[in-house]
């Protein structure tokens, strides 16, 4: 029963109703802003739907990811990552699912001082035609990490 | 002068346009109309709603039903690829006795016949304990909507979605609803 009720709680903390019975939400429930929606269907099963899952195994977006938009490369770097930039989304809707997840499971990480401006159809659209390969990812991720969290720390 | 009536002003109306318009020129004007219609796009607002919520109906949606959650058919179903937690010992979001659920999800988008909206769908697998023997005949589903080919694993529903788990042993998949798909 432990488990049901972190099951349970994980989803309320989403505000969302579960009905066990008739298997229909709430009339009152707002369907997710597409963005969310999008995240949730594409992203949210192995990240988590609240951007945390298997931490270690794979990386935890809550209050983390937000970092990356301390610099410009940081920023490049996740519409480059291959899960990203060959996503099955049109620009547009892949802008607003990345703007979820900076800006909304971003939280606390997303450098409030320098003020980053929301991800357009344009931007991601120029971007994702530069997916990286993996040796890419592998070598790339650390040191840009690194750079991103010292120029958070000093903005 | 007598007194126009409603009748009388609609009468005149009716009988000026008659007599500059003859019944060929009407009809003919009607059809250009007709048949100009599918050419011109809807006005954008209509359309932009659209995009939005706008899904192709699927063979399942045609076929889904709303009352016996322990079936295939159910319409949570969607996606499903397993055997239904319900005929397990479990539920729709509840792993049975014995098993755990997993920390990954496949998730989908399935039509809920009854209020027309599709909701978003986490098939959480329940782990760590071998597979389960159904008890009903229709428990054990392969049904496939946004299923891509295993090549593209990330987006493929025949994968055993237990990551995270201390077993990747499988037992059976749950279906909750964890939102309203925009």
């Amino acid at each position: 029963m432990v488990r049901v009720a972190e099951m349970a709680g994980a989803l309320g903390l989403l505000g969302l109703a579960i009905s066990a019975s008739s298997g229909s939400a709430s009339p009152a429930q707002q369907p997710l802003p597409v963005g969310q929606a999008r995240y949730t269907e594409s992203c949210g099963g192995c990240h988590g739907l609240l951007g945390a899952s298997v931490p270690g195994d794979i990386p935890t977006l809550r209050d983390q990811v937000g970092t990356f938009l301390c610099t410009q490369e940081g920023r490049d770097y996740v519409i480059r990552l291959p899960n990203v930039a060959f996503s099955n989304m049109d620009d547009e809707t892949l802008a607003k699912t990345m703007n979820f997840v900076m800006f909304d499971l971003g939280g606390d990480s997303v450098p409030r001082r320098l003020d980053p401006v929301r991800y357009t159809a344009a931007e991601v659209g120029a971007l994702r035609k530069s997916p990286l390969k993996a040796q890419q990812v592998l070598r790339m991720r650390a040191a840009i990490w690194e750079r991103a969290t010292r120029e958070c720390a000093t903005s | 002068m007598p007194e126009r009536s409603g009748d009388g002003v609609c009468e005149q109306f009716v009988r000026n346009i008659a007599r500059r318009t003859s019944r060929r020129s009407l009809l003919s004007r009607l059809g250009a109309v007709l048949v100009a219609a599918p050419v011109f796009p809807l006005l954008p607002v209509s359309r932009a709603g659209a995009q939005s919520t706008d899904r192709p109906q699927t063979d399942f949606d045609r076929n889904a039903q709303t009352e016996d959650p322990n079936r295939c058919d159910y319409w949570r179903h969607c996606a499903i690829d397993g055997i239904i937690c319900g005929c397990c010992g479990g539920g729709p979001h509840t792993c049975p006795p014995g098993s755990e659920p997993s920390p990954t999800a496949w998730v989908g988008t399935c039509l809920n016949p009854d209020d027309g909206r599709h909701y978003l769908i986490a098939y959480r697998d329940c782990c760590g304990k071998g597979i389960c023997t159904p008890t009903g005949a229709d428990c054990w589903c392969n049904e496939t909507d946004r299923d891509l080919p295993v090549y593209r694993p990330q987006s493929n529903n025949d994968i055993i979605w237990c990551f995270g788990n201390s077993s990747m042993a499988y037992h059976c998949s749950t279906a909750a609803i964890v939102g309203v798909a925009g």
